[in-house]
């Protein structure tokens, strides 16, 4: 017979707010089997626990119910308290009366009680039935995963190929960098970008735990934690690995008809390019569509003109297959189209500019060698306007959240405009300042104190082009007026947006993203950089807009917690699985066809001697408990530990039967 | 419009918020609004600011609040009433009327006023509903509606 | 053959007699027929919105239960009367205390399916640009015209159902179609001053002015219009504008149906030019056109 114990928690005021635990436990205690049944403040607290061990030793309990929170929060407590009293820590079920019962019912306490009376009764009548279980280890293979090679993977990949693990640093452009490598200078500190982005990039390339694959991406990924297997496809660069990275190829290709990414469509580009000088690797590639040889047959120039012979039409792209215990995803971010704001043109005014295509102009590398001059004439600018905002809290634009560093940005490049070229005169349109970090706040400051930077609090209503100037009509709401601002150029502080490809790679893995493309973080204040997925790590703008102090702290944030589950030989598997009993299986292949994860395998078996038939078999490192094969299974030969047929139907009966006492 | 109002738009919905109504009705914020409809195109927090404005005027015209404007009220009053008795509006009479009451009888007289006569482009006669049947219909039409709008603002008062 | 409810508004009987006569000539060519609805009463324009909800909506829904009865799409030339029909149409729609309140007026029953749109998109997208190219006689070479849409065209989005708000294509697609070069400048949809036109005019003088300002400073020879308010304030106030801007603007402001009627081979009187304020005969002889 068994010997159970019940315990029940008040969680302060969360639960004994709206239940009466007393009640409860003094319920339990009528019910057959039940020896102890007791109520105390915080079960999860130390104290509590100790009562529970304490309880199982007098009574002599060999299973126990703790009516309190969710599984999700405290099932893993209970468990080592199990296992620290010296039982098996499958023999404990816990009873969910808080977001169940006391949480959505507390406008008729009298019902939550009986509900909570209800539900624990259930619990009772499953751990009746409940079988002591043992752990399962499943290899790790210790090889990781980081996909997006900008400065969230570059740090991710550096710090666990530091701990002595080795990774893998996919990147879907021709050389990693991402978006820091476009920005000119970084703030508040106004460093160089390049310059405290390239040593890094360095460091990948030259690490030898870490093996660097550009112009590639992730096709397809089975598998879970600690063994992962992902096919990564490598495009055909054209090519090969005798590239000394001369770049007479570039030079001397005559084909210019693509505008170049790297620089915002501001310039255009050859066919066969490296984004900027400082790639890494410095290997250009061939872009096949609109490479005048993969169109038309004819050219061959760079394959005549490169030294090393290294150039390869016949490259194919290929599919690598690798396995990997942990994956970081640090794919970054796009910014918003403003060419969906009609009030600023449509994004048909050349003048008109992003954020990102001033960054370019103003680096020293950029299509303009770093003169800030208007994209239509060339012109040398007198009078911008920046207007901040464009694409973030804007509802109408289905964008209502904030992008968190144009604030920033756009006093940086107010100051840096200025500095660049003292007689131009800056006027910034704001909603509000947004300027929460270290040392933030003085260098906003700064823009409007030392730089002159006009700082009006308004909306922009309108902008026209009137001869060669831009009319910029907008509000300043402080002193109440309408504004006009007779312009040279206009810089929009375009929002941030996850990349245009983020929701087919989540779903690749599972992953749950919110309405913008975001990625779901497992909790938004305790786990930022996990996901609810074990084993998959998320850093950067991928998760949502932040600067680069933020991005860099999660990216090692990432490498810790891989570096954590390296550390241990073998993984913990639950083991609540699926498991067939091969004397009763028919082999009609039912399961196997319907699992999910490609869990069961047939084979076929001596089940019994002399006796060979075709059989499921559930495998035990993938499977992943969900129960579909259970549901399905004709002859019942299928059952799920943790969650039997006994259990469950011990449950459904103790739910259909009306409370036994009510006093 | 902005420039003309005493409390731009950005103030006037501030001080709804916070329930200065009577300063605001007794500015003239609403009254310099002329439906264009610009600001609800633009508002990123989808509010329909002209709709806001135009329901300050109707608060205003039901007499709940002492009028801040004194000719668009009288125009509009003038306005409703061609309509009611013709149908639709009768213009010669309209301005006539609009100008005798907001004591300027010659506004608009030269050059417009009578190189329009001379053009043709307004007539002396009105143009009247010739169906009888429409006519009471349109009538009584009017008299409901000021009875329906008497009782909602009684209800609002209530 | 294009069957629509006709409803020309008050202006088309008076100060705007020469949209109308335009606007009749050239969906005859076209072959619309245009059916007047009988002892239409006014929209109410902007007096009915400010006054009372009701009355906004009562008014216009009379034509608006016409339309639905004879399952005809209804139409108006001038963007007020459009705008005022389409919102009665959209605000019954939403609320449908306000609907049961105006049949309790009217005395009749609607069930919200009249289709209600501007004359332009009739012309332009109902019946089709590419018809419209196919019965032009006369190509109107040379001449640059500023296209102005004005507001109740545009906005609100909901109303107006258009994809370009800030930037609309309707009328210098048709410009472009009719041979003549429609030009790039954008006052297009800024307010003209509308309804203040006799009650606060140095209002219209000012936002009317600047209009015609830009339009002159963009190189155009005229204007073309769809909406009989903005044409009286471009036009019948433009000699005083002239003087208080202390230039000699003479622009020409014509409708667009007279546009299209030149297009068509009707002649100065049969559109009823003589009627504006500004004459565009000298103009208009200078390209040739007449």
């Amino acid at each position: 017979m068994a010997r159970i114990g019940v315990f029940v928690c008040h969680c302060g005021t969360n639960i004994a707010g709206v239940v009466d635990v007393t009640r409860v436990a003094k319920y339990a205690e009528s019910l057959p089997g039940v020896r102890v049944a007791v109520d105390y403040k915080y079960m999860c607290s130390d104290p509590g626990q100790n009562t529970v061990i304490e309880a199982i030793k007098k009574y002599n309990l060999d299973r126990i119910v703790v009516s309190a929170c969710s599984p999700r929060m405290h099932e893993g407590t209970f468990r080592k308290t199990m296992e620290r009293a010296g039982l098996n820590p499958y023999l404990m079920e816990m009873a969910n009366i808080r977001e169940h019962v006391s949480w959505v019912h507390g406008d008729d306490k009298e019902l939550a009680t009986q509900k909570a009376m209800k539900v624990m009764e259930m619990a009772v009548a499953k751990v009746r039935r409940s079988e002591a279980l043992s752990k399962m280890y499943a290899s790790i293979e210790k090889r990781a995963l980081v996909i997006g090679g900008g400065i969230a993977g570059i740090q991710a990949a550096i710090d666990i190929a530091g701990a002595g693990y080795k990774v893998v640093l996919v990147e879907k452009e021709p050389s990693i960098g991402g978006r820091m490598s476009q920005l000119d200078k970084t703030f508040p500190t106004l460093d160089c970008s390049a310059c405290i982005l390239t040593p890094k990039m360095v460091a990948v390339a030259q690490d030898p735990n870490i093996t660097l694959m550009t112009y590639a991406e992730v096709v397809e990924v089975c598998g879970y934690v600690g063994q992962f297997e992902v096919k990564i496809k490598q495009k055909a660069k054209s090519v090969n690995s005798k590239c000394i990275g001369c770049g007479v190829c570039v030079t001397k290709c005559p084909n210019k008809k693509a505008l170049s990414e790297f620089n915002e469509n501001l310039a255009p580009r050859k066919a066969i390019y490296t984004p900027f000088p400082q790639a890494v690797p410095n290997v250009p590639v061939i872009d096949r569509e609109t490479c005048t040889f993969f169109k038309t047959g004819k050219c061959k120039i760079c394959e005549k003109v490169c030294p090393t012979g290294a150039i390869d039409y016949t490259q194919q792209d290929e599919i690598i297959k690798e396995k990997f215990g942990a994956v970081v995803v640090a794919t970054g971010f796009n910014i918003y189209d403003h060419s969906n704001y009609g009030e600023y043109g449509y994004g048909e005014i050349k003048d008109v500019i992003s954020s990102l295509q001033f960054e370019r102009l103003i680096n020293s590398s950029g299509p303009t060698d770093g003169h800030v001059v208007r994209p239509s004439d060339h012109k040398e600018v007198k009078n911008v306007v920046f207007i901040q905002c464009v694409g973030s809290r804007d509802e109408s634009k289905h964008r209502p959240y904030c992008s968190r560093v144009c604030c920033m940005y756009t006093a940086k490049q107010a100051m840096l405009l200025k500095d660049h070229y003292p007689e131009t005169q800056s006027y910034v349109f704001y909603i509000d300042i947004r300027s929460a970090g270290k040392n933030y706040e003085e260098f906003v400051q700064r823009a409007q104190n030392d730089y002159g930077v006009v700082y009006l609090r308004g909306r922009v209503s309108k902008i026209y082009e009137r001869g060669d100037k831009l009319i910029v009509k907008g509000a300043d709401t402080l002193s109440g007026a309408q504004v006009e601002v007779e312009a040279d150029m206009v810089v929009l502080a375009n929002g941030l947006e996850p990349k245009a490809n983020a929701k087919e790679l989540a779903q690749l893995f599972h992953m749950s993203y919110d309405q913008y493309g975001f990625y779901n973080e497992l909790h938004p204040k305790l786990a930022p950089v996990e996901t609810a997925i074990s084993g998959v790590f998320v850093a950067g703008c991928c998760i949502s807009p932040k600067d680069i102090p933020d991005t860099v702290a999660q990216a090692s944030a990432t490498a810790a917690k891989v570096c954590a589950l390296f550390s241990k030989e073998k993984l913990e598997v639950e083991p609540l699985i699926a498991n067939v009993n091969q004397l009763t299986c028919s082999g009609c292949e039912t399961c196997y066809n319907v699992c999910p994860y490609s869990a069961i395998e047939m084979e076929d078996k001596e089940v019994k001697r002399g006796d060979m038939r075709h059989v499921a078999k559930v495998l035990e490192s993938v499977c992943k408990g969900c129960g579909a094969c259970v549901g399905s299974c004709y002859c019942k030969a299928v059952d799920l530990k943790g969650f039997s047929d006994r259990q469950v139907m011990n449950q459904i009966e103790a739910a259909t039967t009306e409370l036994s006492t009510s006093d | 419009m902005a420039y003309a109002m005493e409390y731009p738009p950005t103030m006037a919905m501030r001080m709804i918020q916070l329930g200065m109504h009577d300063r605001l009705m007794s500015a003239n914020t609403s009254w310099f609004c002329v439906s264009c409809e610009t600001c609800t195109t633009r508002c990123p927090r989808e509010i329909d600011i002209a709709k806001v404005m135009d329901t300050l005027k109707i608060m205003a015209q039901a007499g709940k609040y002492k009028l801040s404007d004194n000719e668009i009220p009288i125009f509009d009053w003038i306005f409703l009433k061609s309509i009611e008795l013709t149908g639709k509006i009768y213009e010669i009479g309209m301005i006539g009327a609009y100008n005798m009451l907001s004591l300027n009888p010659f506004k608009d007289v030269f050059p417009m006023g009578v190189k329009m006569i001379l053009k043709g482009k307004i007539s002396f006669i009105p143009h009247l509903i010739y169906n009888p049947f429409e006519m009471i219909k349109n009538i009584r039409m009017f008299k409901r509606i000021k009875k329906k709008d008497r009782e909602r603002i009684y209800e609002k008062n209530a | 053959m294009l069957k629509v409810a006709y409803f020309p508004g008050c202006s088309l009987s008076s100060t705007a007699k020469e949209y109308d006569v335009a606007t009749r000539l050239v969906c005859e060519d076209l072959e619309i027929n245009l059916v007047e609805i009988p002892e239409w009463t006014c929209c109410g324009a902007t007096t009915a919105h400010i006054t009372s909800e009701l009355t906004a909506a009562a008014l216009p829904a009379k034509s608006l239960i016409w339309a639905e009865k004879h399952n005809m799409p209804i139409t108006s030339p001038c963007s007020a009367c459009f705008s005022r029909l389409k919102m009665a149409h959209l605000n019954m729609e939403k609320d449908a205390k306000l609907k049961k309140e105006v049949e309790e007026v009217t005395g009749e029953t609607y069930n919200g399916k009249a289709e209600v749109l501007h004359l332009t998109r009739v012309m332009l997208e109902k019946y089709g640009l590419e018809n419209i190219k196919a019965k032009i006689k006369k190509q109107l070479k040379g001449l640059k015209i500023a296209c102005y849409y004005g507001c109740l065209m545009t906005r609100p989005a909901e109303v107006c159902e258009n994809d370009r708000v800030e930037n609309p294509m309707i009328m210098d697609n048709l410009v472009e179609a009719l041979g003549a070069e429609s030009i790039k400048w954008y006052y297009k949809t800024e307010c003209c001053g509308a309804a203040f036109s006799l009650t606060k005019t140095e209002i219209v003088r000012k936002l009317s002015g600047d209009i015609l300002k830009e339009a002159k400073a963009c190189g155009a020879d005229l204007v073309m219009v769809a909406c009989p308010l903005c044409h009286s304030n471009l036009d019948a106030r433009q000699p005083e504008i002239s003087k208080l801007l202390k230039t000699n603007l003479n622009i020409p402001v014509l409708y667009f149906t007279q546009v299209m009627g030149l297009a068509l081979g009707y002649d100065y009187m049969d559109l009823m030019m003589n009627k504006h304020f500004i004459d565009p005969k000298p103009l208009l002889k200078a390209k040739g056109i007449l």
